[in-house]
């Protein structure tokens, strides 16, 4: 129960992050669970002769402190005036950083403590118990999962809160020969009433007052329509009489044309597009860059992804008569709700019932295989949003399967010959995301030069790439030099007589990047942009480590945009939790533990701990980040094969007596060696499955390497606990460190090396516990 | 008591004026000190702007415009750092180096009529009206435009008229402008902001997607009624509300 109440926790404060933060922040949250866990275990191992006679009673006490605990730190943190924005002009948001961290880490310190104090406490065998941890998770995350689609978080922090409490009476009702536990019962039975009649609105997540959504709620009339909570994010519709949504990037500052008012979705209160209805005045679509493609295409078949984020583009599509319009999209309840709220709409010739809406990533969605009219596409088109510039560098982070070399490779498979590619994005200087996309269209058709196929023209504040299979004539170009003429845009490429480029314009450097120079241009630019691959599908890192010192000096002189904050926070996050560890954690050990028989055997202890706290979370990440693209969602993905994980670990750690720790991690070397090699190639090949089968197909896949993988840490606990006892708490704090470390540090490496190193790591590492395995202690 | 009573009035009276007397000292030093700053930003920017040196007209108004006074309490203390401050309702004071970048690029003349879209707490509209013969500023946040305007007509800034308005379609009433500076961000340029603008006249906006970074652009319009475009410097605006 204690294990499910944390678990479940560390999966709401995702939530809790993404409406207050931004999910940017939701990735240190593991970070700071383990922070917590580990000091537990360095605590215990310091007061152990104080503590551990009095385990019957501290064990309920953390449990219900536990609860207590999840509800004050959520109540505190709103009184925190930490705002991330702000991190980039004042030092105090720093501090605040700090203290949010080292708060959030308070709840799963009491979780750690009770695992912690069984572990050490000799009464129960440490396999059972670490399975009961890991099963015990895995019910938690099931649970949260299912009740964050029912409740509001707030309703699903008060019920982790509760199951906390229930653990601590179903302990105190276990331990009762303490004397004191019916103090403690009548202290836990307070508790729960206090936790039953708190106010709700002192548990809702703050939202940030720079949301849009709460910038919207300022102005007279605002309405929400609907709205819905999901694992996934919650998800608004609103609208607002005063400043309705006018959806029109690429829009000609020349149009004379109303562009139509609309209801906003809002994805975590932030506007993530307009809310598509059909307009009896559509002449502004005249006016759009994106118009340029359908004077190339007579009556197309166009696909368009994120398709609720583009309400423009699908306008567009209907009113241009294309012969089908197919659109992907990731939140499952966007169909659901747009149908509440405009029901007449699918009896519409231009109605969303004219359109074939499918779910998942817009590269799982074409890799399904089609029929008939959606067989091949002329036209694929989306808007590139969310990478580095365009969200102040935040997504840098960010895994962005849709635009790496293989996704694009995929889309162009699927244009039919005369098709076209065509992505629209901000208008940013310098222009590294449009030069990193050219990069990755360049890799994804190595056989051709891209230039002659390429078209690009500019709005005042977009751009908008065109990409033909066939090279483009003269009299295309014309044609886009008139379509330009007419509506205050440029042709920025092809450069011509008409448009000639100069030496720092986009065309000069698309030129240099699709060129035989383009690997000398590519070191030598400022950012990174080197072409995304599916091993390294970070389109949004732009952050080069040599670029920094200038790109510093000018955040303060309206510069701030073009540093890496994403990238940055990570790698600040990652110093941080190895400080707070090795403070928090190691040092008072070091500190305490001078004894000549310990010291002995310390190194060995040390390193394999280490190793299997580093390696667990890097090959669950590496699962995670394979599936995704298997199961055509990462918040998917990270559910099923954390989950997966918990329970086969926890399978395999009950068991871990039957098998000896070197045979367990010899296992687990070979299984992870196979799917560093295999599994990419077979996911790839089974990608035809229904979504059931892929499903079921992740789960059975998880199981040799997360059964084996439950089994090293029990087997040194119970090693530990035969030969040296006083050093188990020394043993879990350590183990507690590495893993604060280990998602920090796997992100960190992935972005660099690629997600292939850091499931080879995960092997070294492995291979580092098998020479320091208990058997040789 | 009473015999005591004048001369304690009397140095209280005379510790007071000493008092606001430094307090103003202290605030001019602290925006010479600001000025100073935005010289440096102006330098080290000069490569995205075109521009080595603001105009000096600008750089004096911003010596003498009170920015304390368009902060909330709380923040006063801040007022003449180079950054951006919360003023509420989600709403940010902009930097004064993008103030002074902003107001120098619409190349102000004495008899300009000016539109701003974006009051916020009016510190760029006392700065234009420093500048121009009339400032016209839109807000959309009733409280906001509610302030801006008692905070204007306390300071005396007469030639200022706040309207609580959605900014995407300007005044037409009031149009055609010889300047509109726009503070927050779009996603596209509103076509019925460039339409009430005089041949001739300038536009600065940042153009990009909502609290992202977007793109400073100086937007000309011709005497065909055609525009050019200047693209001066990635910034990172609070939307235009409502998202357009």
């Amino acid at each position: 129960m204690v294990s499910a109440a944390a678990l479940g926790f560390e999966l709401l404060l995702m939530r809790y992050f993404a409406l207050s933060y931004g999910s940017h922040f939701a990735s240190s949250i593991i970070s700071m669970a383990l922070l917590g866990i580990g000091t537990a275990g360095s605590v215990l191992q310091i007061l152990r002769n104080t503590l551990l006679p009095r385990f019957h009673r501290l064990f309920p006490s953390a449990a219900a402190l536990l609860g207590l605990s999840m509800v004050s730190v959520i109540i505190m943190v709103r009184q925190v005036p930490f705002n991330p924005g702000e991190l980039t002009w004042a030092q105090s948001q720093w501090l605040f950083l700090v203290l949010n961290y080292l708060l959030f880490a308070l709840p799963f310190f009491f979780s750690g403590f009770c695992t912690a104090i069984a572990l050490a406490s000799g009464e129960f065998p440490p396999g059972k118990l670490y399975r009961a941890d890991l099963l015990g998770a895995c019910a938690g995350g099931l649970g949260v999962l299912a009740a964050l689609s029912l409740l509001p978080p707030e309703e699903v922090l008060r019920l982790l809160a509760m199951l906390s409490l229930a653990a601590a009476a179903v302990a105190g009702f276990y331990f009762r020969t303490s004397r004191r536990s019916k103090q403690l019962t009548a202290g836990t039975l307070l508790a729960a009433v206090f936790l039953l009649f708190l106010p709700s609105q002192l548990l809702r997540p703050l939202l940030s007052d720079y949301k849009d959504l709460a910038r919207l709620g300022h102005l007279p009339g605002t309405r929400i329509m609907t709205g819905t909570d999901s694992p996934l994010g919650r998800i608004d519709i609103a609208e607002s009489p005063e400043s309705p949504v006018r959806s029109a990037p690429g829009l000609s500052p020349l149009c004379p044309h109303p562009v139509p008012v609309r209801a906003g979705i809002y994805l975590d209160a932030d506007l993530y597009g307009a809310l598509y209805s059909p307009e009896k005045d559509t002449s502004y679509l005249d006016c759009l860059s994106a118009k340029l493609a359908f004077l190339y295409l007579k009556e197309p078949r166009v696909f368009i992804k994120n398709i609720f984020a583009s309400a423009e583009l699908m306008e567009l599509a209907l009113v241009e008569k294309a012969s089908s319009v197919s659109g992907s999209y990731e939140h499952f309840s966007l169909p659901e709700l747009a149908q509440q709220i405009r029901p007449g709409t699918g009896q519409e010739e231009h109605g969303w019932d004219a359109v074939l809406l499918e779910q998942g990533l817009a590269r799982t969605v074409l890799s399904r295989p089609k029929r008939g009219a959606t067989a091949e596409y002329d036209l694929i088109t989306f808007w590139l949003s969310g990478s580095g510039a365009a969200s102040l560098g935040h997504s840098a982070i960010d895994e962005q399967f849709d635009l790496t070399v293989e996704s694009l490779g995929l889309m162009l498979s699927r244009l039919s010959r005369t098709g076209i590619l065509m992505i629209s994005k901000w208008r940013h200087r310098p222009p590294y995301e449009t030069l990193k996309f050219i990069a990755a269209l360049d890799a994804a058709v190595p056989e051709e030069q891209i230039g002659r196929n390429l078209l690009v023209i500019s709005a005042p504040s977009t751009y908008t790439l065109l990409y033909r299979k066939s090279p483009w004539s003269r009299k295309d170009i014309t044609t886009a030099l008139d379509f330009c003429s007419s509506r205050g845009f440029m042709l920025e490429y092809p450069a011509g007589p008409d448009n000639p480029a100069e030496a720092q314009s986009l065309a000069a450097q698309v030129d240099q990047i699709t060129g035989p120079e383009a690997a000398d241009f590519r070191k030598r630019y400022k950012f990174y942009l080197e072409a995304p691959t599916d091993n390294r599908p970070f389109f949004g890192r732009f952050f080069r480590w040599s670029s920094a010192p200038e790109l510093l000096k000018l955040r303060r002189a309206g510069g701030s945009a073009l540093l890496q904050w994403g990238y940055l926070t990570k790698a600040a996050t990652l110093v941080l939790a190895v400080l707070a560890g090795a403070v928090l954690i190691l040092l008072p050990l070091l500190l305490r533990h001078r004894e000549a028989a310990f010291r002995g055997m310390r190194s060995r202890v040390i390193l394999y701990f280490s190793a299997l706290g580093l390696a667990f979370l890097f090959v669950e990440l590496m699962l995670i980040h394979l599936f995704t693209l298997f199961l055509g969602h990462p918040f998917l993905s990270a559910g099923v094969v954390m989950v997966a994980f918990l329970l086969w670990a926890g399978i395999g750690s009950g068991l871990s007596r039957h098998f000896s720790p070197h045979k367990a991690l010899f296992c687990i070397g070979i299984v992870l060696g196979s799917y560093l090699l295999g599994l990419p190639p077979l996911l790839r090949a089974l990608a035809f499955l229904s979504a059931p089968s892929r499903l079921a197909l992740t789960l059975v896949l998880c199981f040799p390497p997360a059964f084996f993988m439950g089994m090293p840490f029990p087997q040194g606990i119970e090693r530990l606990q035969s030969v040296l006892p006083a050093a188990v708490p020394w043993a879990w704090a350590i183990n507690g460190v590495a893993s604060v470390a280990s998602p920090l540090l796997a992100a960190v490496l992935a972005i660099h090396m690629g997600f292939g190193f850091v499931l080879a790591g995960a092997i070294l590492l492995y291979i580092g516990a098998f020479l320091s395995a208990p058997g040789n202690v | 008591m009473h015999r005591l009573a004048l001369p304690v009035f009397t140095a209280a009276v005379l510790l007071t004026a000493a008092f606001s007397q430094s307090g103003g000292d202290h605030f001019q030093e602290l925006r010479k000190r600001m000025v100073r700053e935005i010289i440096q930003d102006a330098r080290m920017t000069a490569s995205y702007t075109g521009k080595e040196n603001l105009d000096e007209s600008v750089l004096e108004i911003l010596r003498t415009v009170p920015r304390h006074l368009f902060v909330p309490e709380h923040l006063r203390g801040r007022a003449y750092q180079n950054r951006p401050l919360p003023i509420g309702y989600g709403q940010t004071i902009s930097q004064p180096y993008i103030v002074a970048l902003m107001t120098d690029l619409l190349e102000l003349e004495a008899s300009d009529r000016v539109l701003e879209i974006g009051t916020g707490s009016a510190y760029q509209a006392a700065v234009l009206a420093e500048l121009a013969a009339r400032v016209y500023t839109l807000e959309i946040i009733p409280e906001l435009a509610k302030s801006a305007g008692q905070r204007l007509a306390d300071l005396g800034y007469d030639t200022v008229t706040v309207l609580q308005q959605d900014g995407y379609y300007g005044l037409a009433g009031e149009a055609p402008f010889d300047a509109i500076l726009v503070t927050a961000a779009a996603t596209h340029i509103p076509p019925p902001l460039v339409e009430q603008l005089k041949p001739g006249g300038r536009m600065v906006i940042p153009v990009g997607g909502p609290f992202m970074t977007q793109e400073l652009i100086r937007l000309r319009k011709k005497g065909d009624g055609s525009i050019s475009t200047e693209y001066l410097l990635p910034v990172a605006f609070v939307p235009l509300t409502g998202g357009h």
